[in-house]
């Protein structure tokens, strides 16, 4: 019982920061970012408590004052308070896909995470990451109670890859510690608990941009493929980087829309918990969310962004410096080497293994459809950014090594996977509401008596303001080219 | 209509006739249970009336046998009762003239005890038509190993049991050497990747419903995304069904064999209760072995170290060059620890415990 209160008490942490910051969401979606934001702040502070002591609840206090205070004052007079969501909230209702197959997805999703709650209610740790430093490190946090400063520099931070960051391995050492003793299930199932927490918040937040068909679409999608199957039971990290950054872009997109300045500062919380949980998301996708928050126009979004994401990481990149762990696995080699070799390597990793079944062909194929305008500045523009700077790194610099033996590729494109679904799941809809819409209208122009009333009787009032949405988008399309 | 069911019945006529041009299968059924083999480690199997009893793994041999193996390249194994099994590795040594070569597969079979058959397509593996003489093992991986009745037979490689064992990969459980997080292979068929082949009968099917859209001037929008949910799905549940049918295995792997790790956990599980015993916290690692990285994990709280420290205790995979000699533990000529005790003695490893002298 002890770690489900421990898990209680890190939704209701993260919930508290949660509603400082005036985010309060319906009941599922407080426990699922509670969940993610909890946990990230948990571990956070257990680490600056390890290498600080009591010293830490200064930099607790001021993170305090940090959440309570700058969105208040940055979200106010800036930007309009008027909701830009794709399509209008009555369009979001419109069903694209029969109600059986929607059930036939949830039943799958279900299938698939009773799948994984048996694998890992049975497997031991027996992949090598996960043995090699990600549970070695949170078996030295749970049978040391400390990050081993004070001891054998061989064991320090764990022992294994002491430049990685230790999300993970303090929060799976702290439930197993609430556990009495090293439990495999419970180290493993953090993994499935944060994944089961994200689906909820990507069905609840897409499904108010795009629809609940979309969403639907996008869990599943998700949660089908092999890769996540086995990632949910593998004791890696990738997965969590995963939800961590689409958990972020959903969170900058909800910003980016008109949702309020306090979205920006929990999207840079994310990335910086994803950052928190592995490497990679500082060099490669923090730098893409930067530039996306550029190009928004909105300078005091860009400083808030880069103010909480350092506010959060700084001081683990100070340690790092400060204690010389370096950044990259072989600080000897050239930072850039150009690898021509290395575009048919990717062409083969995206077509020719079952990874992720044959998402590649719909995500490529869904790049040739014409947009609209909206969706051009949105999640799947992101996600492209982000996909982009991993095919950059395998391409120009000496991680090439990793493509060429197929060692973490798979797991690099697993990393921007949940937000490649949901651009494109989301960019697909959109396209195919506003078609519905419009022909619906073309309809009701034709002839007004015979068209059934299928969203209750303001059924022509949605039409017309949906239209007139479609119309002025187009204008504002036109005027732009 | 018509022309849809004239496709089917010549399909099912091409495929029954491909299996008629085949010999009547060949069946080996005398076994030698090997021991001492180069590649794995020997162990203490037995027989129990007619059935052998294996501790973790169980290698049984052929004899050199000769075959036509160009018109035989479908291998059947089947039991009449096997429990146990984690893991079934086919090794055939096909000799040519003065040529050998070894031609590996792997696979599974449903847990729990019972009547099992697995089958192999060995057709893209060689050229079959050089090999005049061969010889086959059984390699099965698992734990308490029992089984009766082992039969291999061999049959031709018609297109029906391609297709047939092709098909089977889907339900049989996954095969934990080759489940990694970074690679999932698709299963072929024709050398080609499954992926490809739905990826395939995907863009086929688009550019029809487009065609047909265009042709009746409607939207192809709606139909195109069903045509691709129908697919995804299609996909996704031969992929459950092979996860599912896998569960049952996750509960042997618990101290048993487990792919990659192999046997690790049970000689980690031995080690452990003799470090207790020893009052051991720290060992030295001696030598090169990738088992090193788990047995760190695996052993902690006690500190497997992978560089010798000159602590009093050490851990080593037994090699020629690490010896005994005189109660003094003598690596590379170079006594490392004096009147040594053995902690923990196995025919793979070994955990010493002595003075630096």
């Amino acid at each position: 019982m002890m770690p489900l209160f421990g898990i209680a008490a890190i939704i209701a942490l993260g919930y508290g920061v949660l509603w400082l910051i005036r985010i309060r969401p319906p009941l599922f979606e407080a426990i699922a970012l509670g969940w993610l934001v909890g946990s990230g702040l948990v571990t956070s502070i257990l680490f600056w408590f390890g290498i600080m002591g009591w010293w830490a609840s200064l930099y607790l206090i001021l993170l305090l004052l940090f959440v309570r205070n700058i969105p208040l004052k940055f979200s106010l007079p800036h930007h309009s308070p008027v909701k830009e969501g794709v399509v209008s909230e009555q369009a979001i209702k419109v069903g694209i896909l029969p109600s059986k197959i929607l059930l036939l997805f949830w039943v799958l999703i279900g299938i698939q995470i009773l799948i994984a709650f048996a694998y890992i209610y049975w497997l031991p740790t027996i992949y090598w990451d996960a043995f090699d430093f990600w549970h070695l490190k949170a078996k030295f946090v749970l049978e040391e109670g400390s990050l081993g400063l004070n001891g054998d520099t061989l064991w320090m931070l764990g022992g294994r890859k002491q430049h990685y960051p230790l999300h993970m391995p303090i929060l799976k050492g702290l439930v197993c510690y609430l556990k009495g003793g090293w439990n495999d299930p419970w180290a493993l199932g953090m993994d499935l608990l944060s994944f089961c927490s994200f689906l909820v918040l990507a069905y609840r937040w897409l499904s108010s941009t795009s629809g609940r068909d979309a969403a639907t679409t996008a869990v599943y999608i998700i949660t089908s493929v092999p890769i996540v199957e086995i990632h949910l039971c593998a004791g890696y990290s990738d997965l969590m980087v995963a939800i961590y950054l689409a958990s972020s872009a959903l969170s900058w997109d909800r910003w980016r829309t008109g949702f309020g300045f306090q979205y920006l500062v929990l999207s840079a919380s994310l990335i910086a918990f994803g950052a928190w949980t592995k490497n990679d998301v500082i060099a490669l996708y923090l730098p893409i969310f930067l530039i996306a928050t550029y190009m928004t126009g909105r300078w005091k979004g860009l400083i808030t962004f880069l103010t909480a994401v350092l506010f959060l990481l700084l001081p683990w990149i100070s340690f790092k410096y400060f204690m010389v762990l370096g950044y990259v696995p072989n600080p000897g080699e050239a930072y850039f080497q150009f690898h021509s070799e290395a575009l048919p390597l990717i062409l083969k990793s995206f077509f020719f293994y079952g990874n992720f079944g044959v998402f590649w062909l719909f995500f490529f194929a869904v790049l040739f459809l014409k947009p609209l305008k909206q969706d051009f500045a949105g999640l799947l523009l992101l996600g492209i950014g982000c996909l982009a700077a991993v095919l950059a790194v395998f391409t120009f610099t000496p991680v090439f090594t990793f493509l060429k033996n197929n060692m973490t590729f798979q797991r690099s494109l697993l990393q921007v996977f949940p937000l490649l679904v949901i651009g494109s799941v989301s960019k697909v809809f959109n396209i195919l509401i506003a078609r519905k819409i419009t022909k619906q209208v073309e309809e009701v122009i034709r002839s007004p008596g015979q068209v059934p009333l299928t969203h209750g009787s303001n059924f022509l009032h949605m039409v017309v303001k949906d239209l007139s949405f479609i119309l002025s988008r187009l204008l504002i399309k036109r005027k732009c080219t | 209509m018509h022309i849809n069911r004239a496709i089917v019945a010549a399909f099912i006529i091409i495929v029954v006739c491909s299996s008629q041009v085949y010999g009547s299968p060949v069946t080996l059924s005398t076994w030698k249970i090997m021991a001492g083999e180069s590649y794995l480690d020997p162990d203490e199997c037995h027989r129990e009336a007619d059935t052998i009893v294996c501790r973790k793994i169980a290698i049984l041999g052929s004899r050199v046998f000769s075959l036509n193996l160009d018109q035989y390249k479908v291998i059947t194994i089947s039991f009449s009762n096997v429990e146990g099994v984690s893991e079934i590795d086919l090794v055939l040594r096909a000799i040519s003239g003065n040529a050998r070569k070894k031609i590996y597969h792997s696979g599974s079979i449903m847990a729990g005890a019972g009547a099992r058959t697995i089958r192999f397509d060995l057709t893209d593996d060689l050229k079959w038509s050089d090999v005049v003489r061969a010889q086959l093992f059984v390699v099965l991986k698992g734990k308490a190993i029992r089984l009766r009745d082992l039969k291999v037979s061999f049959e031709g490689a018609s297109l029906g049991r391609r297709l047939g064992i092709f098909f089977e990969t889907f339900l049989h459980p996954v095969l934990f050497s080759g489940r990694k997080p970074n690679i999932v292979t698709s299963p072929n068929f024709l050398g080609v990747p499954f992926v490809i082949v739905i990826g395939g009968v995907w863009l086929a099917g688009c550019i029809l419903l487009i065609a047909f859209a265009w042709l009746k001037k409607r939207s192809a929008a709606r139909l195109l995304l069903l045509w691709s949910v129908a697919v995804w799905i299609f996909g996704d549940v031969t992929n459950k069904c092979k996860s599912i049918a896998s569960i049952p295995i996750m509960k042997e792997i618990k101290g048993g064999y487990a792919g990659s790790v192999g046997f690790w956990q049970i000689y980690a599980s031995e080690m452990s209760e003799k470090l207790k015993t020893f009052n051991i916290n720290r060992l030295d690692w001696i030598g090169d072995s990738m088992s090193m990285y788990y047995f760190r994990f695996a052993l902690f709280p006690v500190r497997v170290e992978d560089e010798y420290r000159y602590h009093d205790a050490v851990i080593f995979e037994k090699n020629p060059d690490i010896k005994i000699r005189n109660d003094s533990l003598v690596v590379k000529g170079r006594i490392l620890l004096e009147d040594v005790e053995r902690v923990f003695d196995h025919d793979k490893y070994m955990i010493v415990k002595g003075h630096v002298p």
